[in-house]
């Protein structure tokens, strides 16, 4: 009866299937209830705020009426925002593929079973550790055009200086170079944690068919590694879209603009000038531009995995 | 299985409750705030307590322990915030805007007071005893000051100029005008291979000061950009770097420490800086730098005039304070000729806001760039504030406008053309919008 009586009524039967779930699991949901509300109160909270403040025209000097799409609008006319857009893509595409490309370097070469093999691997995951903002600064004492020392080494050896921090061109490599000096540590230690759980029997099996290192590095190894790398890639993409300190510490988005990632300009929106509003809209394409990288590569590693 | 057993439910509830007693015995604490804060009503002793918000200078406890000792009231002094100028007015912005109470009294410079002021978080001070018994003491830049802003919004403590230097064993006379400010920044350029004519502090936030000094002197029309003296004076900030070469490219990066290293050690003909960075570069190890082979001078003549930009720090009173009247009786001790010149000998040493002790030997004993021998009211005359900054509503959108157009000319991202027809556009958007 009670079977037919199921098959009859598919809802009920669902809500009581439901009503068990929790019952069963309401522990479980209790427990993590203070993080629910915790990200609640400090992300989704903050992030509708954000999207409200947007549709406003808020600012030090206007308490703030809605002006719907306006702001959006007014973003495409914003030479300044056309510009760091362009330079957050660049930017992010070329520090993210550097970090990659380095750090998979740098983790084949410490998974290496050599002698200081630990002191190695400490030395690379230093520059992880100091904050971005004192590490920018001890770069811009070095990269100073006048008494930096690499411009200092290059005069002793008889070479130009380099205008490192002065010129649009230099200033974007050093920001970027300065950037996966950063972060590749932590790209090294992600591809070294990968590398080492590669299952032995398949990279064994390789050798014994004669594949020489190279083989199976890019024909075993590689492959692989393709959803550590994925995850790289998903997170310092999106890293990268939103970097601040590194780059605010050594330029400011100078010389010029030619530095000024999305995330610069939208603190001197906000920050600075105090245009909340506007200061909103250019964070919430921060947020969609993030967001866009982040289920991009999530859907690869879902298909990956799949 | 034994590493499950290890961290059980069992286990995971007795550590989330010794976290929650953790927490529990935290938030009992008892608060190590001062007195008189947030943290419950106000007691009978609390009432005779203000805070300031001043630097955190040697010397200040006990100067005032002195007013403290004459009036009975406790001061506390909060520390100033520092850093990354555009994090200094946002701390104040977002204080003004939430009607944080927690100081009585602040510091403040032009730009500071320029933002409080123009939109209502300051209290406004021409009516107190401590500004009617000195006002005609007080320097002309100040009156001028007052009168943009329509009232007296900081009763200045010091004062600050952005003076014109020069190194003689490179510029052995000052130059008088645009033109020769060109002609011996190259001569000092040729010098040697490490030097620089014209070092101007631009850097880490300081553009707007450069582009504020040459527009002043080109005569430009400071409420609309839209004429041919603000086109001159872009042209010819550009034409340091690029034409004449008299600049390095990383001005752009140079702020007041940089400048003050640079010109210590020779390295520039001309420049210009504060009054303390060239304190410091007096006071640098490897200095090559002494009054009188380093002396000040009047810029040199532009188009239209010779004045320099002036500004200084003074106290403010925020509206929202809620020991208004403590925080006057301050201000009446701490206006007093003997108290301010004590500050200014014993505290912090700059130059004062007053005639009178400009021209106190004591003072000038302490402060030795008064003993500068172009004479310091020679440079103050005409020295004007950063107008057009500092006396609108939308101070912060205006000085990151002036930044972004020295930005722009320093590093040639735009034409000066280019870049004055930005400025026309932008400053009518920044007015419009602030109504």
């Amino acid at each position: 009866m009670a079977q037919a009586e199921s098959a009859l009524s598919p809802t009920r039967s669902r809500t009581r299937h439901e009503a068990g779930f929790f019952a069963k699991y309401w522990m479980a949901y209790l427990l993590v209830l203070p993080a629910i509300i915790v990200r609640f109160a400090y992300t989704i909270i903050p992030l509708f705020r954000t999207l409200w403040l947007s549709l406003t025209n808020m600012s030090i000097t206007n308490p703030g009426e809605f002006v719907g799409l306006r702001n959006y609008a007014m973003l495409f006319q914003d030479e300044l925002f056309i510009n760091s857009l362009g330079w957050t893509f660049v930017y992010t595409v070329s520090a993210t593929l550097i970090e990659t490309a380095l750090g998979l370097a740098f983790a084949v070469l410490l998974n290496q079973k050599l002698r200081g093999q630990s002191t190695a691997i400490f030395i690379v995951m230093l520059p992880w550790v100091i904050a971005p903002m004192l590490a920018s600064n001890v770069w811009k004492l070095l990269l100073y055009d006048s008494t930096g020392i690499f411009n200092q080494t290059l005069t002793m050896v008889g070479l130009d200086r380099i205008p490192w921090l002065s010129d649009p061109f230099w200033a974007r490599v050093s920001v970027t170079l300065v950037s996966v000096w950063k972060n590749v540590a932590w790209v090294s230690l992600i591809f070294l944690a990968g590398l080492r759980s590669l299952p032995k029997e398949v990279l064994e099996a390789a050798e014994v068919d004669g594949a020489g290192p190279f083989t199976r590095f890019f024909r075993v190894s590689l492959p692989l590694l393709q959803s550590t790398t994925l995850l790289i890639l998903l997170l310092r993409g999106m890293g990268e879209i939103q970097t601040f300190e590194q780059i605010y510490g050594l330029t400011m988005g100078g010389p010029g603009t030619s530095t000024r990632t999305l995330a610069l300009l939208a603190y001197e929106r906000f920050f600075t000038e105090f245009r909340y509003g506007y200061g909103s809209a250019v964070n919430m394409w921060l947020f969609l531009f993030a967001a866009l990288v982040g289920f991009y590569y999530s859907w690869k590693l879902y298909q990956a995995a799949r | 299985m034994e590493e499950h057993k290890r961290f059980g439910r069992r286990v995971f509830l007795k550590s989330a409750a010794i976290a929650g007693v953790g927490l529990g015995l935290a938030a009992c604490a008892p608060s190590a705030a001062p007195s008189g804060g947030e943290a419950g009503a106000p007691s009978a002793e609390d009432e005779r307590e203000i805070t300031l918000m001043a630097w955190d200078e040697e010397g200040f406890d006990s100067f005032n322990a002195e007013f403290t000792a004459e009036t009975g009231i406790k001061v506390n002094q909060a520390v100033f915030p520092q850093g990354v100028w555009s994090d200094v007015m946002n701390k104040f912005a977002l204080w003004s805007q939430t009607g944080y109470s927690g100081y009585d009294l602040t510091i403040a410079d032009d730009l500071i007071a320029g933002m409080m002021a123009s939109n209502g978080f300051a209290a406004e001070l021409g009516d107190y005893e401590f500004w009617t018994d000195h006002e005609e003491d007080t320097v002309e830049g100040i009156h001028t000051l007052n009168s943009v802003l329509n009232g007296v919004y900081r009763i200045f403590f010091l004062l600050d100029l952005e003076p014109f230097f020069h190194y003689t064993e490179l510029v052995p006379e000052a130059p008088k005008t645009w033109d020769e400010l060109i002609t011996f920044g190259k001569d000092a350029t040729n010098a040697d291979e490490d030097v620089w004519g014209w070092r101007p502090t631009n850097g880490v936030g300081h553009e707007f000061n450069t582009v504020l000094l040459m527009l002043n002197q080109a005569g430009a029309d400071l409420d609309t950009l839209d004429d041919t003296a603000t086109l001159e004076a872009f042209q010819f900030m550009q034409d340091w770097v690029f034409t004449h070469e008299i600049t390095p490219k990383s001005t752009t990066s140079e702020g007041n420490d940089q400048i003050a290293n640079l010109s210590a050690l020779g390295k520039a003909g001309m420049w210009w800086n504060y009054t303390g960075g060239y304190r410091n570069a007096l006071e640098h190890e490897q200095s090559v730098l002494t009054m009188e082979n380093a002396p000040a001078a009047r810029w040199p003549m532009g188009p239209a005039s010779d004045i320099g930009l002036i500004h200084g720090w003074g106290w403010m009173l925020p509206k929202v304070g809620e020991k208004k009247d403590l925080a006057i009786e301050y201000l009446n001790w701490f206006s007093r000729p003997e108290v301010l010149k004590k500050f200014i000998v014993n505290v912090h040493r700059d130059a004062p806001p007053r005639y009178s002790l400009i021209n106190d030997p004591d003072v000038i004993e302490a402060v030795p760039t008064l003993a500068l021998p172009v004479g310091w009211e020679t440079i103050l005359a005409g020295a004007k504030f950063r107008e057009p900054i500092v006396n609108k509503k939308p101070v912060n959108e205006l000085w990151s406008m002036f930044q972004n157009i020295g930005r722009f000319i320093f590093s040639a991202e735009k034409t000066p053309e280019e870049t004055q027809q930005w400025a026309v556009t932008e400053y009518q958007r920044i007015m419009a919008d602030a109504g």
